[in-house]
């Protein structure tokens, strides 16, 4: 099923949740609604599924607009934050709960409900708990719970609001796996909210980027990761250093910091802020830009903060262990440095002080 | 999370419990008698007065007291009122509880006290209300004669008057539990495709059914034991519009004691019987409240 969401607002009170968004999926992508916390994904979600109205827009599913059509008309699957499992019923029950509910003409057979509900049950890998009451189980088994009940009824969109974001990180990981397979394999249309850019950029066809009721960027992981449009997005999606620089004809001068000679900022002029990610930027011994600070080092890549030597902060350099150890770099060495790859903004799109390294949210 | 905060708060109380316990024997001793004491005083020993009065002069004298049809039509009054208001205020503040605790509206909190105005006002007031209303120099009074339609000193007015009386019991019990359950079981069945009447009964209702029990347990205590408000619209006719409290009274005030503690025993019973009920409800909610806040910290941990 294809999603046309059109110039949607939606405002509590005074405050603006969702701003004038506009987003369309095409049917069978998996999509990943990617944002800090408080940004509207819940609520963009929400409206989607007929939970929520908006106050300005609209809403098509297939090409129609729904948008006078309540939650329970629009055929969606949704698996809530919190599962919202029903309590008073067996792990059975809750996946029946759908094809119970069904008006006689179209309610299958109580044999054929116990069959469909078997098969979901042993594709989410728990029939063994069907007759257990929901409240024995762990949040991985109630999270396969809430998304076998979601299937019953055969959505052809399944929405999922943050579906790993309580479960342990081992859990998650494999879980994370096992939903990609599921969407392969069924093929339907979906849309998951996340703020781990980690979990967005493994699992989606297109993630959007969503900031204070807006949608930032659109776009695959790679567009998004390679080419984020501007500052929010560059810094939600990992760590970065900010520092000013001047770009004079695609070549841009950092203080403090070499660039790469063959690297060319295209579409800039004059005083601007590279983003540079720690990745990008190498620490070489010898020259005298900064001196090394903190180590931390976490299997095949170490981290370390410098400490530049012309006052503007210090910047995180993350670097190969292999090469890192070969350049015999420890604490206290002075250093220099060069950026690789990086990206100019203009000044007034940046808000706060232009040095030092900013982590997004997701990434703590 | 907030299950590790569970069992650090209870382990507190654990400790305090402890040194409660160990306070001199002396102390405890003492501490124990005379709550037992004003125990026995003030409850026990009305109650056992009741009975034993009321079997004065044996069984037999109990039994045809009962037998007495202005008893009989008092016991029988009060048991339709309570049939009728019962149900009633179940409904109401199944409506009230679920309108309060689901949907947000302007003025929310004007209904809330509202629903808790009968027991903020003396019940005699209440009845003189309905007396205002709908009695004879009352405000619809001309138009109930002119029908003969007779709602004060009648059952009607009865009714009336014990529904304002026991309207909040109900709702009360069950806004703080819906509050607490919040509503996405509700949206999550309402996107597996179910109605509104088949959330309510298939979601919403399981979800309350002790708190509902109970509430309806101390309206109904309530409904068969009110004095002040139906005294008030009563009139007192014997045989006709008198409920057992009220049939209590006369008898006594007539220095019938046997037969008035008759009646009494009967409210007694009922009393007793909530009581046991009232219990057993108390520890099902508890568990009911314990396994939401389970389901809740398995989802967050
Ligand atoms: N019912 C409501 N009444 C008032 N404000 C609301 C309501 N629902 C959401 N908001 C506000 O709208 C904003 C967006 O909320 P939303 O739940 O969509 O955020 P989110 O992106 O899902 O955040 P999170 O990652 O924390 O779940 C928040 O600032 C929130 O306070
Ligand atoms: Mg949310």
């Amino acid at each position: 099923m294809s999603i046309e969401v059109k110039n949607v607002s939606r405002v509590y009170g005074s405050f603006a949740a969702l701003n004038n968004v506009s987003l369309s999926v095409k049917k069978g992508e998996l999509i990943a609604l990617l944002g800090p916390s408080g940004s509207g994904k819940t609520t963009l979600l929400r409206i989607i599924a007929g939970l929520d109205w908006p106050d300005a827009g609209d809403i098509s599913l297939n090409g129609k607009s729904v948008i006078g059509e309540g939650a329970s008309e629009r055929g969606v699957g949704f698996v809530f934050q919190h599962y919202a499992l029903f309590k008073h019923l067996s792990v059975f029950e809750n996946v029946a709960f759908g094809l119970r509910v069904r008006p006689r003409a179209t309610r299958p057979s109580n044999d054929e409900i116990k069959d469909r509900v078997m098969r979901l049950l042993k594709l989410v890998q728990i029939d063994w708990l069907a007759d257990r009451s929901v409240t024995q189980l762990s949040g991985g088994q109630r999270q396969r719970v809430a998304l076998a009940r979601a299937l019953a009824i055969e959505p052809e969109v399944l929405m999922l609001d943050e579906p790993f974001g309580a479960l342990d990180a081992k859990v998650r990981l494999e879980l994370r796996r096992w939903m990609r397979r599921l969407h392969e394999e069924m093929g339907m249309t979906t849309i998951f909210v996340t703020h781990d850019q980690e979990e967005a950029m493994e699992l989606a066809d297109r993630v959007v980027v969503m900031g204070q009721g807006k949608i930032e960027q659109i776009g695959t992981p790679q567009q998004i990761y390679g080419h984020p449009i501007n500052p929010f997005v560059y810094e939600f999606l990992g760590q970065v250093n900010r520092l000013p620089c001047t770009v004079a004809g695609g070549v841009a001068t950092i203080p403090g910091v070499a660039v790469e000679p063959s690297f060319r900022v295209r579409q800039f002029d004059g005083p601007g802020v590279a983003y540079i990610r720690p990745h990008d930027l190498e620490a070489t011994p010898g020259k005298d830009d900064g001196v090394v600070r903190v180590l931390a080092p976490s299997g095949p890549t170490i981290k370390f903060e410098v400490e530049l030597k012309n006052g503007n902060g210090s910047v995180e350099v993350q670097m190969n262990t292999g090469r890192f150890e070969a350049l015999k770099i420890a604490p206290g060495m002075s250093v220099g440095l060069i950026a690789h790859t990086f990206k100019v903004f203009d000044p007034s799109q940046v808000d706060g002080e232009a040095n030092g390294t900013t982590s997004s949210a997701a990434h703590a | 999370m907030p299950a590790e905060f569970d069992s650090f708060t209870s382990g507190n109380v654990e400790t305090r419990r402890r040194r409660l316990l160990t306070e001199p024997p002396v102390v405890r001793t003492t501490l124990l008698t005379l709550g037992i004491g004003f125990l026995v005083l003030f409850i026990g020993l009305p109650l056992v007065t009741v009975f034993t009065e009321a079997l004065r002069k044996g069984w037999d004298a109990y039994l045809s007291a009962l037998h007495e049809p202005a008893a009989f039509a008092a016991i029988e009054l009060t048991l339709t009122v309570a049939a009728i208001s019962v149900p009633l205020n179940m409904v109401f503040g199944v409506i009230a509880a679920w309108c309060i605790t689901k949907f947000e509206f302007r003025g929310k909190s004007f209904l809330i006290t509202l629903i808790d105005l009968p027991f903020s006002v003396s019940p005699v007031i209440s009845g003189l209300v309905f007396v205002l209303m709908f009695g004879l120099q009352g405000w619809f009074g001309h138009w109930l004669s002119d029908n003969n339609i007779k709602i004060i000193f009648a059952t009607p007015g009865i009714v009336l008057a014990t529904i304002f009386v026991t309207f909040p019991f109900v709702a009360r019990e069950l806004i703080p539990l819906m509050q607490q359950q919040g509503t996405e079981e509700e949206e999550a069945a309402v996107i597996l495709g179910a109605n509104g009447w088949q959330t309510f009964w298939r979601v919403t209702l399981p979800n309350i059914k002790w708190a509902l029990l109970y509430g309806v347990l101390l309206c109904n205590a309530r409904a068969m034991g009110e004095f002040g408000a139906v005294s008030v619209v009563s009139g007192h006719i014997r045989g006709k519009t008198n409920t057992m409290p009220l049939h209590t009274e006369i008898l006594y005030n007539e220095y019938n004691f046997v037969a008035a503690f008759a009646v009494a025993s009967l409210l007694a019973l009922l009393a007793l019987v909530t009581l046991v009920a009232k219990s057993i409800l108390e520890w099902k909610l508890k568990q009911a409240h314990a396994l939401h806040a389970k389901s809740i910290a398995n989802a967050e941990s």
